[in-house]
């Protein structure tokens, strides 16, 4: 399509149950009461001039250009801030008001360079419009004057620049960073005259608290703040819409081209999950698409220890199918399968599962939600009868209290952490439990009622400290229970045992009882209260049981089943809701339905032509064990990275090197690749064609800009591996997959590509009975029917602080880069984020030596890696953190085997390890050898 | 219970068995097998499960209750 504008109504829409009724210029618009005038006028068609107004900012009132005539009232009020009233008359346009504009126009312009033909928004300036539309055509007040026009340029932040001289004080800016990043970066200095935005007190958008959203770029009306791609390439004059690669948020995008050139991603107003909000990554970190490091050609060689040989597409499918094929003859089905990828789109995800189960012959598909979110999946299955979150994005909107938990939002989920800071403003409390003291604890205008800094491996005696709370100070919702919930009787004995009561607990959780018990009262009492939660809840030895914790505790206070409550799972990467979705687990097809169910069988083997195995097949930690052992010898990885990103990076290794045949298909000769003997490569999100569905079950379209640099999309790779293989797998286009979805998995039914493109997204279940989506589940009942309470034992992790590894290590992520960084560190984010660091308590720093930005070597009793330490009291003493973005630092070198009981994801949040000064100063990634610590362990298995 | 046996003896098959047991330590031994068995049956392939079987077979070091459970799968 050509340039999209999206229109903008000037303010924002209200909700009102009462609806007004006014006259603008004659025409009559009924309006929800407090809507201004400006957005009255709009919603009839009729635009007034307007310059420091917009739909996503709260009126500010300071340009005046908005001025209208209102019946019996005194002068020209401004049309943005003034709210409609039954019956009020205005008039848009008068010769009067005509000149008032005019002047204020000439006013800006008197203090405005005069080079809109060499400006880079030229085309896409709102003072240059307002100029056309006010019809300016004098200046009296020359350049002579006081101006601004020699203010220095800001070129300090990577991907916008900051060019004073063109700011007219708008402050459209300030309030897009507070009100719509809740950043609180700018301010605008001086008064009068002197007045100008800056970075609140840093010396450039660089150094400032500035997390570089972008929505202070988009917001501004001229091109003071501007893309450095626009100033580099030119304005864009084609977009397409499209989804954000990166986190499970599932911003949508315009992806705004200049021929095949793509020029900026702008978030799109009407993107359900982001409303127009993006963060850096999906706003600016799409370098990495055409970065020289992209593979575009398939590639070879007979061992790993070769030199990689590029090869047509034609013989490279030709091999992986007489590989694999060799290998199920020689060592039966078993013996190969495939890893599915959260990165990928869900139409790809299916291709995946498909030719696993139907050209490789067995279940031996898995995905990388393994290793974050395979407990969300058993743990809300158990409980409420479905692998989802319940609600949307928006319904936080609706909340009285918060509870994140093991969830950093403002560094992982950006734009939902957003929207979460601006009901926080709006006063809903917040309880935040987290090892470490998170951003969201306290950030500008928003502080935690209560964190509690819970020892890593206690989730779970945390959530039955909070449920015996509720339980027996009486403050059960025993209506909703009674109505909705089967197993209490169990469930409630259990809990009110003296083992869960937050005074026996508080030693393990390592948070004093009363603190316990005045979140869990405030969680009970507190109006409409929603959990939100991380990889900080499933990535432990019981993650799947705190899932079922956060459920019951839910049901316990009645808080499912309707707008503001609800257990949401942040999901890490894009696709990871779709992934599990679309059948990539061992025992499960599409929508989650047990491989063993006959009837489910039925439907894709009539379809398919073929019988599939009726048993669950081997989960990747189940794979990289059998390799080892010898019995698993082939394995096709689709985008990700598990050298890199799976837990006890030594027992991978062996695994992956054990093997016969490993394909890998990516963007770039990744980690895994490096124990690879077939390279096919990937397409990025800009050529992809297909949805993602994110961690409010939403399904997005991807909309390729190109066609895919590589000649192929992904799912045609596999189709026509698995064609080669013997089995069909006949589609045109990815839009026939998703029919292929739809045909065969209920809560799909209703979603096609035309669907989509005609309503925008839908959340699923999607069918005849909610043609547009299912926004908040388990309303009026659960999907299983009643909701069941589960007995939630709290059983320590066998993973602890010894006297040879004293210190917990736990992990996480940070806003610029994503996930094992192949994106991002091939982008301008890594100026934020040059290298994974350790944090370290100040006294565990000095009981060590350690000082701020030594290297130090971190051993746990399966590896040894080496970091620069970052001395900080965010985490509790005996507590150090790191994050897993870059190869070199390798934290994965040190987790450990140690899994998630019934899921095997994998325990990354509790390691227990021992730091120290690193004796030489060499940064690679150490193996025994270098340890000054400790032998490196032996994992089980290896 | 006792707490699982070390790591770097045990086959994974054994490991994830009892780290499996080990959330059902509280039930009734009987009922805590019968769990047991049936979450193998539900998400463990049938290669690991005959893997499980012949170790508990071959006198591998299990805990009652898994050794009971690889029964069960019997
Ligand atoms: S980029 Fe975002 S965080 Fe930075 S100043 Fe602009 S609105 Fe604020
Ligand atoms: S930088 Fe742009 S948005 Fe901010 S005050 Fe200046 S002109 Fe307005
Ligand atoms: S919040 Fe997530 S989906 Fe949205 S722009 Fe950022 S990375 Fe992309
Ligand atoms: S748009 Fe109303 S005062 Fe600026």
């Amino acid at each position: 399509m050509s340039l999209l504008k999206e229109p903008d109504f000037g303010t924002p829409a209200r909700t009102s149950e009462t609806t007004v009724t006014v006259e603008v210029d004659g025409h009559a618009v009924e309006v929800p009461a407090g809507t201004s005038v400006l957005r009255a006028a709009a919603e009839a068609g009729i635009a007034i001039p307007k310059l420091c107004a917009s739909d996503n900012l709260e009126p500010f009132g300071s340009c005046r250009l908005c001025v209208v005539d209102i019946e019996g009232a005194r002068g020209t009020p401004a049309s943005c801030t003034t709210p409609c009233t039954d019956g009020m008359k205005v008039t848009t346009q008068t010769p009067e008001l005509a000149d008032l504009r005019r002047g204020v126009m000439e006013l800006y312009i008197s203090d405005h360079p005069l080079d809109c033909l060499t400006c880079p928004a030229n085309g896409d300036c709102e003072l240059q419009d307002m100029a056309g539309v006010v019809g300016l055509r004098e200046v009296r007040y020359g350049h002579e004057g006081k101006n601004h026009l020699k203010e220095e340029k800001d070129t300090s932040n990577p991907y916008f620049d900051f060019d004073p001289s063109k700011c007219i004080s708008c402050s459209r800016c300030v309030r897009a960073c507070d009100e719509v990043q809740g950043t609180f970066a700018l301010t605008i200095e001086g008064r009068g005259f002197d007045s100008k935005v800056a970075p609140g007190g840093s010396a450039d958008f660089m150094s400032s608290e500035c997390v570089s959203c972008g929505a202070c770029v988009q917001a501004c009306p001229t091109s003071t703040l501007q893309e450095k791609t626009v100033v580099d390439l030119g304005m864009p004059d084609r977009t397409v819409l499209t989804t954000c690669a990166y986190c499970g948020v599932g911003c949508s995008f315009k992806a705004e081209l200049r021929g095949d050139q793509l020029v900026r991603m702008v978030p799109h107003k009407d993107g359900g999950a982001n409303e127009g909000h993006s963060c850096v990554k999906g706003r600016f970190a799409f370098g990495y698409a055409d970065h020289p490091d992209r593979q575009l050609s398939p590639m070879m060689r007979d061992s790993i220890d070769d030199e990689w040989r590029p090869v047509g597409w034609e013989e490279a499918l030709t091999e992986v199918a007489r590989r694999f094929s060799a290998l199920r003859s020689e060592h039966g089905p078993g013996a190969i399968g495939g890893i599915t990828s959260s990165r990928t789109t869900n139409e790809e995800v299916y291709a995946v599962q498909k030719m696993v189960r139907g050209a490789f012959g067995n279940n031996n598909v898995d995905t990388c939600a393994r290793v974050c979110h395979s407990p969300t999946g058993y743990g809300l299955n158990q409980t409420f009868g479905t692998s989802a979150g319940t609600q949307t994005f928006s319904s936080v909107e609706h909340s009285d209290v918060i509870m994140v938990i093991g969830a950093n939002p403002t560094d992982a989920h950006p734009v939902f952490a957003s929207r979460m800071k601006r009901r926080l403003r709006a006063g809903a409390k917040l309880i935040v439990a987290d090892p470490r003291r998170i951003d969201l604890v306290r950030s500008p205008h928003v502080e935690a009622e209560h964190h509690l800094p819970l020892q890593p491996g206690s989730n779970v005696a945390l959530i039955n400290a909070m449920a015996h709370t509720v339980v027996t100070e009486g403050l059960v919702d025993q209506e909703f229970l009674d109505a909705r919930c089967e197993g209490q009787d169990e469930y409630l004995e259990f809990i009110r045992g003296p083992e869960n009561a937050p005074e026996a607990l508080e030693e393990v959780i390592g948070v004093d009882a009363d603190r316990i018990r005045a979140a869990a009262r405030l969680f009970a009492t507190g109006g409409s209260s929603a959990i939100y939660y991380g990889l900080g809840v499933t990535e432990h030895s019981q993650g799947s049981t705190m899932v079922m914790g956060l459920a019951n505790l839910a049901m316990l206070t009645g808080n499912v089943g309707r707008e503001g409550v609800g257990v949401n799972p942040l999901r890490g990467q894009n696709n990871v809701q779709g992934s599990c979705d679309m059948g990539s687990f061992p025992h499960e097809l599409p929508g989650y339905r047990h491989i063993g169910t006959e009837s489910v069988r039925e439907i894709y083997e009539s379809l398919w032509g073929t019988t599939l195995d009726p048993d669950p097949g081997l989960r990747i930690p189940n794979m990289f064990d059998a390799a080892v052992d010898g019995t698993f010898r082939g394995l096709f990885v689709q985008g990700e990275d598990i050298a890199q990103s799976d837990p006890n990076t030594h027992h991978v290794e062996a695994a992956l090197s054990a093997l016969d045949c490993l394909v890998v298909q990516d963007l770039f000769l990744n980690e895994t690749a490096r124990f690879a003997h077939i390279f096919l490569p990937g397409t990025s999100f800009l050529e992809k064609d297909g949805t993602f569905t994110n961690a409010e079950r939403r399904i997005n379209r991807v909309r390729p800009t190109m066609p895919p640099r590589t000649g192929k999309h992904e799912w045609q790779v596999v189709a026509e591996i698995a064609a080669r293989m013997g089995f069909a797998m006949n589609w045109e286009r990815s839009a026939d997959i998703m029919d292929e979805i739809a045909a065969t998995t209920p809560t799909f039914a209703g979603v096609s590509f035309a669907h989509l493109d005609r309503v925008g997204s839908v959340q699923w279940p999607c069918n005849e009975a909610a043609p547009l989506g299912t926004p908040t589940m388990h309303v009026g009942s659960f999907v299983r029917g009643k909701g069941r309470l589960m007995k939630t034992v709290y059983v320590p992790t066998l993973e602890r602080s010894t006297r040879r590894y004293p210190l917990i290590l736990t992990t996480g992520r940070i806003l610029s880069q994503y996930n094992v960084g192949a994106q991002t560190r091939r982008t301008a984010n890594s100026s934020w984020h040059a290298e994974d660091v350790l944090e370290i308590h100040p006294h565990d720093a000095e009981d060590r030596g350690i000082t701020d930005g030594a290297l130090v070597e971190v051993a746990s009793r399966v590896g040894t890696t080496r970091l620069h330490a970052r001395i900080s009291d965010r985490m509790p003493v005996g507590v150090v953190y790191t994050t897993f973005h870059h190869p070199e630092s390798g934290a994965n070198v040190v987790t450990t085997e140690n899994s998630d009981w019934a899921t095997n994801c994998p325990e990354y949040k509790v390691t227990a390890v021992q730091v120290a000064p690193a004796l030489r100063a060499d940064t690679t990634r150490a193996g025994t050898a270098t340890s000054t610590l400790a032998p490196v362990g032996v994992g089980a298995g290896e | 219970m006792s707490a699982a046996p070390e790591p770097a003896t045990v086959t994974p098959e054994v490991r994830m068995a009892h780290e499996i047991a080990r959330q059902f330590a509280g039930e009734p031994p009987e009922q805590a097998a019968q769990t047991i068995a049936a979450h193998l049956r539900k998400f463990w392939a049938p290669s690991m499960i005959t893997a499980f079987r012949t170790e508990a077979a071959a006198g591998a070091d299990l805990d009652p209750v898994v050794a009971r459970a690889a029964e069960l799968l019997r």
